[in-house]
């Protein structure tokens, strides 16, 4: 009885979901201001729906403990909230749905679009001057 | 002072390694499921069902994820048929990346049928496409009907529920009818099936359905 195995992530020390996250949103950043640039880098805007999967708190708190050490010691993350938001193809109307529920909490259609509240998007980066 | 605009999700680098496993998984005409719970809701039984339903008459191959131990893929191995185990070492959930080294090792031309079992977590890998046709989310009666609304990112990223244990109903106050009204609350297109592995009820639904799949591409 043999299979392959891997062993991943050893580099990973703290086992948290968020920390992955802001991990790769380091990589994103550093793909985005050249390396003469990033030390100015005084905001990092980001959007994380409220059914993303993502807990804000944990997510600022991961990049709290890696921005200092990073190319972007100054910066520090604004997340911003996004309601889950659907589209009604019955009512014709767009709504905010706080329970996260795929069924139109007016008129009971499941006929609905999410449109927003799902997504962690790294919307935009503050650079202060020199 | 200036802005850069960025505007990128945060998965991307893991949505585009998904996307290049589903175009490779499609070009050989694999059928390829995750599935994903919370500990303990039976996701190993129901491959070790699933493997003897099909009893060897279709070629199938399983990747294990956990964050420890090779348990799992020591259950598997016991069926004779490909399998690998990823171990995260600690990491919630399983990413693209380790899929696509996973299905490398995987020295088998002839699979039809690829399922993944994702690390004992009902929160992490919902995020995480793996380049899989479906996402099946595994429930068990124990875990209560309230699940599906506590824990609506994984029920809206899955195809297919399998409420599992249902021979354990009798001892639980748990309301089928309930689990599967707060699923399809959440998400109406969900197909459902109704398993015990102990009393191997539901598997051969479970099996038929998976037919269709494999046989339809
Ligand atoms: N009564 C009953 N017990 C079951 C059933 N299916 C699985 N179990 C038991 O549930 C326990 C967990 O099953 P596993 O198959 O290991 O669950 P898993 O989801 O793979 O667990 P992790 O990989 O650790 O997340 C075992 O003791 C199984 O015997 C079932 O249909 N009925
Ligand atoms: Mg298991
Ligand atoms: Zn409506």
């Amino acid at each position: 009885m043999s299979f392959p195995a891997f062993n991943i992530c050893k580099e990973i020390l703290i086992d948290m979901h968020e920390l992955s996250l802001a991990q790769n949103i380091i990589e994103m950043m550093n793909d985005a201001v050249p390396a003469e640039k990033q030390h100015r880098v005084k905001t990092i805007h980001l959007e994380a729906g409220a059914f993303s999967g993502v807990v804000p708190d944990s997510l600022a708190f991961a990049l709290d403990c890696i921005l200092p050490d990073s190319g972007f010691p100054k910066a520090r993350a604004f997340i911003h909230e996004i309601p889950f938001t659907v589209y009604c193809k019955t009512c014709k109307r767009k709504r905010i749905n706080n329970s996260g529920i795929s069924i139109c909490e007016e008129c009971g259609s499941s006929e609905i679009e999410i449109l927003s509240g799902t997504e962690l998007i790294l919307k935009a980066i503050e650079l202060g001057d020199e | 002072m200036s802005i850069v605009t960025i505007e990128r999700k945060v998965l991307e680098k893991n949505d585009e390694i998904a996307k290049r496993n589903r175009e490779e998984f499609q070009k050989r005409k694999i059928f390829v499921l995750n599935l994903v719970s919370s500990p303990g809701s039976g996701k190993t039984s129901i491959l070790e069902k699933t493997l003897e339903y099909f009893q060897g008459t279709i070629p199938i191959a399983i990747i294990e994820g956990d964050v420890q131990t090779n348990l799992d893929a020591q259950r598997i191995a016991k069926y004779n048929v490909p399998v690998v185990q990823v171990v995260t070492n600690g990491l919630c959930h399983l990413e693209a990346k380790f899929i696509s080294e996973a299905f490398d090792s995987l020295t088998t031309d002839t699979i039809k049928l690829l399922i993944i079992e994702n690390v004992g977590n009902l929160v992490c890998p919902s995020g995480y496409d793996l380049g899989e046709h479906h996402k099946v989310v595994v429930l068990s009666v124990t875990e209560g009907d309230d699940k599906p609304l506590k824990y609506p990112a994984m029920f809206r990223n899955a195809s297919v529920l399998l409420i599992n244990k249902v021979d354990l109903l009798p001892y639980l106050s748990t309301d089928i009818e309930e689990i599967k009204k707060n699923a399809l609350s959440i998400n109406p297109k969900l197909i459902l099936f109704e398993i015990s592995c102990t009393a191997n009820a539901g598997i051969e639904q479970w099996g038929e359905w998976l037919k269709t799949k494999i046989e339809f591409k």
